[in-house]
């Protein structure tokens, strides 16, 4: 069984994707139409709240820099948009080897978790490493 | 004698007939480092000690066997080796002199043969750049012009090469980092297939683009390296089990018969004129020895660039959580068993966020802090699909565009850069223009395809250019081939920058 389903937009301003869920009777394509962002123009409060989202802090005077900078490379890297990739499969790894397995087995004769342990500057307790609380 | 100034090639076989010892080869080369590193800044950690002590092992041990045994070699200060300083060139791993308990499986493999690391080069921090300036040690400087950048981000390889420091280096290349600046400093360097080489023990940027190849004197020396480094490996789930062709018997001097494309997409009205004729020129080259050459059309290369300026930001985001002031590397003061956090944030955060804010603040440069703001901004709801996917879905087209055009051709030619080196702090301030630089490096990355640059001229105010080769996934052995052809009917390298 091979089902459809299509939510379409107005095609321009919408980039097509489509995602394949298979089990043992059924494959069913899933299209949908994301909807591009607008032209993209961060402010410092974007800023601010993406540097919180990377665990940095973007002093006051340097958020406007930051702006401008975010602004420019994400208005460069817009020409994207204008490919037509509709029915594209995206690639995630250009070589397309998947699934390569080997044995879990800890590799002590290579390395000492101890040695793993010590490259940490914190101080170590009970081989663990003490850091700040996350509850206060 | 000068022995820092030969090829792999070239002392090998002294070494192998006893004319020179390992000892003196290394010691030619420290000498070296220390008479002209101080005007180039390629070389950041020395280990010089050790890399005698493994030297005169190796000289006692009576054996050369492998061509690489008792060569010294320089190595990016993003490749593991264990009990020796490794910080990616930044305060993140500095601060605390990060030394990995391991090795990476690249420099492992060249210990296993007997090569002798002589200590780590300059790159731009975590390697996120295209000119060394992003490094916490400083720029490195090109020893052509010392006004100008040796490229990056493995500058401080290609310099170090270029200057006789080593008979060769190890660098990445994940946008380019190892051709732009073999290109800028006149060495030869190859970007081998996407899991042609391990990432195991290499500090990752982007895991999907990432990948790691010598640079060197000659093509030659590149394809000795090559050889060594090459093949699947456990540790790295991505690595191809291909089987690892004789690189050295493949190199006939013969291109005979090989069909040499010449992308046009590669060439516009505006380009700089000197790098259009250096292409052009080489061709006529590869002509003459037999190769024919045809123009072929690659449509999605002006996406390429664009693209990978968001897979890869995507990626850095993701790999460089792992720098959090605990595991490795930056961690703030500990005083009467109380962390010294400084939260800048009105919002309320545990010790342990306001910690990991601090530390990766401190511990990070502006252009890793862009590319990972900018990789958050990608992957983060809502904007997904168009920036990501979409980018992953460009990278498809790229890739058949090549597939196509390698049913009818053999190999590729084309420019490295679009000029030669550019002086520094000519992009401060404007990251989008420094990105630009790598318009003609980014189209073999999305494609994970093989691509080398070898010297192809000079400008005329003496700063040399690269040609760049390139081939299908997995064909290492004809780019090689045709580089090397290239390289023996000219004499580019034969020209050496002159340093005090």
């Amino acid at each position: 069984m091979y089902c459809v389903l299509r939510i379409a937009y107005k095609k321009q301003a919408f980039l097509e994707n489509s995602y394949k869920i298979q089990d043992t009777k059924y494959l069913i394509r899933v299209t949908y139409y994301a909807k591009l962002p607008p032209m993209t123009s961060l402010t410092s409060d974007d800023v601010r709240h993406i540097a919180k989202l990377c665990r940095l802090n973007i002093a006051q005077d340097q958020l406007e820099v930051f702006a401008k900078e975010l602004t420019s490379i994400l208005s460069f890297v817009d020409t994207l948009k204008e490919v037509d990739t509709t029915n594209v499969e995206p690639t995630p790894q250009a070589t397309g080897i998947t699934n390569r397995f080997r044995e879990d087995v800890l590799c002590t004769d290579e390395i000492d978790p101890k040695d793993i342990l010590e490259c940490s500057g914190l101080p170590i307790v009970d081989n663990q490493i003490q850091t700040p609380s996350a509850h206060g | 004698m000068s022995l820092h100034t030969l090829t792999i090639a070239q002392a090998h076989k002294k070494l192998r007939s006893k004319e020179i010892s390992s000892a003196q080869l290394t010691q030619s080369c420290i000498d070296r480092i220390e008479q002209v590193d101080g005007s180039l800044n390629a070389v950041v950690f020395k280990n010089f000690d050790s890399a005698l002590t493994q030297a005169k092992k190796i000289d006692a041990s009576g054996t050369f066997d492998h061509a690489l045994s008792g060569i010294p070699y320089l190595t990016k200060d993003v490749f593991c080796e264990a009990g020796v300083q490794t910080t990616a060139c930044s305060n993140m791993l500095r601060n605390k002199n990060y030394v990995p308990p391991f090795d990476s499986t690249t420099t492992a493999r060249l210990k296993n043969v007997g090569a002798i690391s002589l200590g780590k080069v300059n790159t731009d921090e975590f390697t996120q750049g295209g000119s060394t300036e992003t490094s916490c040690y400083g720029v490195t400087k090109n020893p052509w012009d010392t006004t100008r950048v040796a490229g990056g981000s493995s500058g401080g390889s290609a310099a170090a090469v270029a200057a006789d420091e080593c008979l060769f280096a190890l660098g990445t290349d994940t946008g380019g980092s190892i051709r732009q600046p073999a290109a800028f400093c006149g060495c030869t360097g190859i970007r081998p297939t996407y899991g042609r080489t391990s990432r195991f023990g290499v500090m990752s940027m982007a895991s999907s683009l990432d990948t790691n190849g010598p640079l060197c004197k000659t093509v030659e020396d590149m394809a000795i390296v090559l050889s060594a480094i090459a093949g699947k490996d456990d540790k790295d789930a991505t690595t191809g089990d291909k089987e690892i062709p004789d690189y050295l018997s493949m190199l006939s001097g013969d291109v005979k018969g090989l069909k040499i494309g010449i992308p046009q997409e590669y060439f516009s009205d505006g380009m700089n004129e000197e790098v259009r004729q250096s292409v052009m020129d080489s061709a006529e080259v590869l002509k003459s020895l037999g190769a024919e050459i045809v123009e072929v059309s690659l449509p999605h290369t002006k996406y390429a660039t664009p693209a990978y300026y968001i897979i890869c930001p995507s990626e850095v985001s993701s790999n460089m959580a792992r720098y959090d002031g605990i595991r490795f590397g930056h961690t703030l003061e500990v005083e009467s068993g109380k962390w010294k956090v400084e939260s800048e944030s009105e919002e309320e955060m545990s010790d342990l966020v306001s910690y990991y804010h601090q530390a990766r603040t401190e511990g990070f440069g502006d252009e890793v802090k862009r590319r990972i703001m900018i990789g958050t901004y990608a992957l983060s709801a809502g904007y997904y699909d168009a920036y990501y996917r979409q980018a992953l879905k460009v990278r498809t087209l790229i890739q058949k565009d090549f597939d196509d055009v390698y049913r009818t051709v053999d190999a590729l030619i084309a420019p490295v850069t679009p000029s030669a080196a550019f002086t520094i702090g000519a992009h401060a301030g404007d990251p989008v223009s420094m990105y630009l630089e790598d318009v003609f490096l980014d189209p073999q990355v999305m494609a994970g395809i093989p691509a080398l640059s070898v010297p192809c001229g000079f400008t005329a105010e003496g700063l040399p250019l690269g040609l760049q080769v390139m081939g299908p996934q997995w064909e290492e052995g004809t780019v090689l081939r045709v580089a090397d052809a290239y390289e023996k009917a000219t004499d580019w390298m034969k020209k050496k920058p002159v340093l005090s």
